[in-house]
C-alpha cells in the first residue's frame, strides 16, 4: 500500500476509532487529523490555519445570527405568538406544525441558500414550539434538520454558483429555475413522511380551523410576522445579503420584544446571550476542527480517488448512476459541501454525461447527495446544528431521521432517473439544456 | 480545591463575558455595515467601514474557540454516547479520562503550534483594511483558547481521576 | 499524490484547472517531469481547494509544508510589505500585455524578487491573465454613470481607492455572494479579468462590461524555502527553467484566451462598451497611485518608463 493510503487509513479509521471511544466529535477529527500529519511528517501548523479558516467565513457568521435571533424571539415572546398563529392555522391536522416547518424551509431557506443557517433559524424557533404541541423533540429536530436541505435547491443558492463554476461555466440561471421542482418534490415526500408518523405516534390535534381565531392570532403576532418579511423581502429585493439579514433580524426582533411585546428586559437579554454562546460553543468549533480533517482528505485525493475509482467498473447506465449517487453519499459523510462539489464535478460530470446525464440535471443530483451528507454521521454540520439548538443527542436524531433518510433516498432516486423533474422548468422559460 | 474551583469559576466567566461582547459587537458592526451603504452617502460618520468584514471575522474566531473552552467545562461537546448502555460503566469513566488526556494534548498543540503561527505569520503581514494591525490577531485566538481549554481540562481529567479512584476503593 | 517521484511538489491554483492559470500549472508539470526525467512530479490542487492565495501564503510563511508553490496575484503582496511587487496591481499603469512583459523581462524582475525573497519564498516567474474591466447589471457606457453605483472590492484598498474616485460606493461583498447579490442587487457591479466574468457566469446578471482595463490581473509564482530544501541544486535549477518556459507559454496563451473570450460572451449577451479616452479615469485615481508609490517612486517610474 502507498504512504498516501496509509495516511488516508490513519485518517478516517482513526477518526471513526476515536468517535466510537466517545471521545468528543469536535476534538476526535482534530486528533486524527493530527495522528495524519504527524504520519505523513508534516508540521502541526496546518492545525492552526485551518482550524481558523474553518470559522473565518462570512456565510458561516448567518449562523451564529440566527441562533441569536431564534433566542431572543424565544425569550421575547415572539415565537409565542408565531406558534399561536401557525396552530390557528394547520393545527387541525396531524402534524401541522411539521408541515409548517417544511413549508418554512422552502422559502426561508430559500433564501438563505444555506442549510446551516436555515437550520440555525427555523430550528431555534420551531423546535421549542413543536415540542410545546405536544411533538417529540427528536422527531421535531429531524423534519428541521431535513426540510433544511430544500433550502440547497430552491434558489438562491450558494452551492450552485460552486457547482456552476466547478463544472466550467454552467448557466447559474438555468440551475437556479432547475432547482423549484425537486425541492417542491422534496418537501413534498417529507411531508407525506412526517403525515405518516405524527398519525403512527398520534401526535395531538388542535382545535377545528376557524377564521375569526386565524385573524385574530394574525393580529396579534403582525410585529412577529413582520421580522420574518423584513429577511424575505430584504434579501429578495437585495437591500443586503443573507447573512446581513441575520443581523438585521436579531436587532428587529430585539426592538420588538423590549419595546413592543415587552417580555424582554436588559437582565434577561443579557442571560439570551449566554444562551446563544452555549449553543454555539458545541457548533462553531465543530467547523474549525472539521476544517483540518477536510483539508487532511483534500490533500490525500480522498475524493478523486473515490470518484475516479467508479469511471472504469462498469459501463451500464442504470449501475453508474446509482455508484454516482453512492460515492457522493459517502464522501458526503465525511467531508463538507463545497470541497466535495468543487474536487467530485470536473471528475464526476464527463461520466454522467456520458450516459446522457445532462450537466443541470447533474448539478441538482450532486447538491442533494451533498445534501444529504450534511446530516449524516460523522461529519454533518447540519446534524450538529440540529443537535446544538435542541438539546437531542445526534444518535436519537439520526434514528429519528431515519424515515426522513428514505424520503430523501426517494427524492434522489427521482432525480436521477426523470430527468424532467430537473429540466422541466428551466427549458420551460427557455434555456437549451 | 474549593479555593481553585471558585477561581475556575471566575475565569469562566470572564471568557463568557468576551464570548458574549463579541457576539454583541459583531451584530452590531454587521447591521453598522448595512446602514452605512445606505445613509453613508448622507451622513459622512455613518460610511460603511471597510474593516467590517475583517473585524467581524477575527472576533468570531475569538467566540468559537473560546466558547469552546466553556463547553469543555460544562462537558457539552457533542460526542457519540450511544455505546453506553452495553460498556460497563468502568470502561466509561477510563474512556472518559482517555478523551481528557486527548484533548490535552490537543490544547498543547492549539498553545504552542497557534502562538507559532501568530508569530510567525504576524511578524509580516497586516490586516488588509487595517494596516496597523498584524495578523498575529487573527491566529492568536487559537493559542489563547488553548490555554483556556488546558486549564478546563485538566480540572475535568482531575474530578474523571477522582471518580474512577473513589470507585475502585468501594 | 501516487507517484514514483522522489519528490512531489504541491502546486496550489486558485482558478479551476480548464482556466488559463490551470493550463499554465499543468504545462509547468509537464515541463518539469520532462526537465528532471520524473524525479520531482507537480501536484496541481486547483479550484482554491486547499484554500485562497493569501491563506495558502500564510501557511507558507508559517512553514505548514502542505504548499511547497503557488501562484500569488502582486496586488494581494500589499499587506505583506512588498510594495514594489503590490505596485504592479496599481491602476492604469500597463498601457498593453506588452508593457508588462517588457517589465517582467527587464532588470525590474530582481528587484521584484528580491522582495518577495524577504518573505521566505522564492519567485519564478511572472503571470499575466489580461486586463480587468468593470461590469454592470445596468447599462452604463461612461465614467460619469459610474458614480452612486455600488460596487464589489475584495477588501483590497487599492480597489478601494478606484472604485471612491470614480465616485462609486465600494462595498464588501464575499466571493461566494457576489452572483446572488448581483442577481438581488446588493450591489450594481463588479470587475474581474473577463475569463473568471465568463466561467462564473455572472454576465447573466450583470451583462454590461465597460472596458475600462483599469488594471492588468498579473501574479508571480513562488516556492516556499522549505521546498527549495526538498530539492537538490539541480533539481531546482530544472523547477526555475520550467517556470520560464511556463512563462513563454502563458504570454501565448494569454491573449488568445481574451479574445475566444469576448467572442463567446458577446454571443451569451455580454454588451461591451470600448473606452477611448482614459484620462477621466486616470485623474480619479491620481491619488491611490501617489499613496501606494511613496518610498518606492524610482522604481514605479522605472515600470512606467518601460511603456514604449
Ligand atoms: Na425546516
Ligand atoms: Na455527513
Amino acid at each position: 500500500m502507498s504512504s498516501n493510503g496509509i495516511a488516508i487509513l490513519i485518517l478516517i479509521v482513526g477518526f471513526l476509532l476515536l468517535v466510537a471511544l466517545r471521545v468528543q466529535i469536535a476534538f476526535a477529527v482534530a486528533i486524527a487529523s493530527c495522528l495524519c500529519l504527524t504520519y505523513l511528517k508534516l508540521p502541526y501548523t496546518t492545525v492552526v490555519t485551518q482550524m481558523v479558516k474553518g470559522v473565518y467565513s462570512f456565510s458561516l457568521m448567518a449562523v451564529p445570527f440566527f441562533i441569536t435571533m431564534g433566542s431572543i424571539m424565544g425569550a421575547g415572546g415572539i415565537s409565542n405568538k408565531l406558534v399561536a398563529l401557525a396552530e390557528s392555522l394547520v393545527g387541525w391536522m396531524h402534524g401541522g406544525l411539521a408541515m409548517v416547518n417544511i413549508v418554512t424551509s422552502y422559502f426561508f431557506g430559500g433564501i438563505s441558500g444555506s442549510a446551516a443557517a436555515d437550520t440555525a433559524s427555523v430550528g431555534k424557533l420551531m423546535i421549542p414550539m413543536m415540542v410545546e404541541a405536544g411533538y417529540d423533540a427528536d422527531f421535531s429536530t429531524a423534519v428541521t434538520i431535513t426540510s433544511s436541505v430544500e433550502g440547497l435547491l430552491v434558489p438562491p443558492s450558494h452551492n450552485m454558483v460552486i457547482y456552476c463554476t466547478a463544472a466550467g461555466g454552467v448557466s447559474v440561471g438555468a440551475l437556479f429555475m432547475a432547482g423549484y421542482l425537486p425541492g417542491a418534490l422534496l418537501a413534498v415526500s417529507l411531508m407525506i413522511f412526517s403525515y405518516i408518523i405524527s398519525m403512527k405516534r398520534n401526535y395531538p390535534k388542535g382545535k377545528a380551523f376557524s377564521i375569526k381565531n386565524f385573524f385574530k392570532q394574525l393580529k396579534i403576532s403582525i410585529w412577529a410576522l413582520l421580522a420574518i418579511l423584513i429577511v424575505v423581502v430584504g434579501v429578495v429585493c437585495g437591500v443586503f445579503t443573507a447573512t446581513e439579514s441575520a443581523a438585521i433580524a436579531v436587532l428587529y426582533s430585539l426592538l420588538v420584544s423590549m419595546a413592543v411585546y415587552r417580555e424582554l428586559n436588559w437582565k434577561s437579554l443579557w442571560a439570551v446571550f449566554g444562551e446563544c454562546i452555549d449553543t454555539l460553543a458545541m457548533v462553531l468549533i465543530l467547523c474549525g476542527t472539521s476544517s483540518i480533517f477536510g483539508y487532511c482528505l483534500t490533500y490525500l485525493h480522498v475524493p478523486d480517488l473515490a470518484a475516479s475509482a467508479i469511471t472504469s467498473v462498469t459501463t451500464n447506465k442504470i449501475l453508474l448512476t446509482l455508484l454516482i449517487n453512492l460515492i457522493l453519499l459517502v464522501l458526503g459523510c465525511i467531508m463538507d459541501m463545497a470541497p466535495i462539489v468543487l474536487i467530485a464535478t470536473p471528475i464526476l460530470l464527463p461520466l454522467a454525461t456520458s450516459i446522457g446525464i445532462s450537466p443541470i440535471q447533474f448539478g441538482i443530483m450532486m447538491i442533494l447527495n451533498c445534501g444529504i451528507g450534511l446530516l449524516t454521521p460523522p461529519v454533518g454540520t447540519v446534524l450538529f446544528i440540529g443537535s446544538a439548538v435542541s438539546g437531542v443527542k445526534i444518535e436519537k436524531i439520526v434514528k429519528a431521521t431515519l424515515p426522513f433518510y428514505l424520503a430523501m433516498i426517494i427524492t434522489l432516486l427521482l432525480l436521477s432517473f426523470v430527468p424532467a423533474v430537473s429540466l422541466f422548468l428551466p427549458r420551460l422559460v427557455g434555456y437549451a439544456v | 480545591m474549593k479555593a481553585i474551583e471558585r477561581v475556575l469559576d471566575k475565569l469562566y466567566a470572564l471568557v463568557m463575558f468576551i464570548c458574549k461582547i463579541a457576539l454583541i459587537a459583531d451584530i452590531l458592526i454587521t447591521s453598522y455595515a448595512v446602514a452605512g451603504r445606505y445613509v453613508g452617502k448622507y451622513i459622512p460618520l455613518f460610511k460603511d467601514p471597510a474593516w467590517s468584514e475583517e473585524v467581524v471575522l477575527t472576533l468570531m474566531t475569538y467566540m468559537a474557540f473560546l466558547a469552546a473552552a466553556l463547553a469543555v467545562r460544562k462537558g457539552t461537546h457533542i460526542r457519540m454516547t450511544s455505546l453506553d448502555e452495553f460498556l460497563p460503566k468502568k470502561l466509561c469513566q477510563v474512556l472518559d479520562i482517555f478523551a481528557d488526556v486527548l484533548i490535552l494534548a490537543f490544547s498543547i498543540i492549539m498553545i504552542y503550534e497557534g502562538f507559532n503561527t501568530a508569530t510567525t505569520v504576524g511578524s509580516r503581514v497586516k490586516y488588509a483594511t487595517l494596516p496597523a494591525l498584524s495578523k498575529f490577531w487573527m491566529y492568536a485566538g487559537v493559542p489563547i483558547a488553548g490555554i483556556v481549554i488546558c486549564i478546563f481540562i485538566l480540572e475535568a481529567l482531575a474530578k474523571d481521576v477522582k471518580k474512577l479512584s473513589a470507585k475502585e476503593e468501594k | 499524490s501516487v507517484s514514483a517521484a522522489d519528490v512531489t511538489l504541491v502546486l496550489a491554483e486558485e482558478n479551476a484547472e480548464d482556466s488559463l492559470s490551470g493550463k499554465v500549472a499543468n504545462y509547468f508539470k509537464e515541463q518539469v517531469n520532462e526537465l528532471t526525467d520524473g524525479a520531482v512530479d507537480i501536484d496541481i490542487q486547483c479550484s482554491k481547494v486547499l484554500g485562497s492565495e493569501t491563506e495558502i501564503l500564510d501557511g507558507m510563511l508559517a512553514q505548514a509544508g502542505t504548499v511547497d508553490i503557488e501562484r500569488i496575484t502582486t496586488s494581494r503582496l500589499t499587506n505583506y510589505s512588498c510594495p514594489k511587487t503590490a505596485s504592479l496591481g496599481l491602476p492604469y499603469l500597463f498601457e498593453s500585455r506588452d508593457h508588462f512583459w517588457a517589465v517582467a523581462e527587464s532588470e525590474l524582475k530582481d528587484e521584484i524578487f528580491d522582495e518577495i525573497s524577504t518573505l521566505g519564498v522564492t519567485g519564478l516567474s511572472f503571470y499575466e491573465e489580461g486586463f480587468r474591466s468593470f461590469f454592470f447589471k445596468d447599462a452604463v457606457t461612461d465614467v460619469a454613470d459610474i458614480a452612486g453605483k455600488k460596487i464589489r472590492v475584495a477588501d483590497d484598498p487599492i480597489m478601494r481607492g478606484i472604485v471612491e474616485g470614480l465616485g462609486g460606493s465600494p462595498t464588501v461583498i464575499s466571493s461566494g455572494e457576489l452572483y446572488t447579490s448581483l442577481q438581488s442587487g446588493v450591489v450594481d457591479g463588479a470587475e474581474q479579468p473577463l475569463s473568471p466574468y465568463e466561467l462564473n457566469a455572472f454576465y447573466e446578471v450583470a451583462p454590461n462590461v465597460i472596458l475600462d482595463e483599469h488594471t492588468l490581473g498579473n501574479a508571480v509564482y513562488i516556492i516556499s524555502d522549505l521546498a527549495k530544501s526538498k530539492l537538490t541544486d539541480e533539481q531546482f535549477a530544472a523547477v526555475q527553467e520550467a517556470a520560464q518556459k511556463a512563462q513563454e507559454f502563458n504570454k501565448e496563451q494569454s491573449a488568445q484566451t481574451d479574445e475566444d473570450c469576448m467572442k463567446s460572451l458577446a454571443d451569451k449577451g455580454a454588451v461591451f462598451t470600448e473606452v477611448e479616452d482614459k484620462t477621466p479615469y486616470k485623474e480619479a485615481v491620481a491619488d491611490v497611485i501617489t499613496e501606494n508609490t511613496k518610498g518606492i517612486e524610482d522604481f514605479y517610474q522605472a515600470v512606467v518608463d518601460l511603456a514604449k
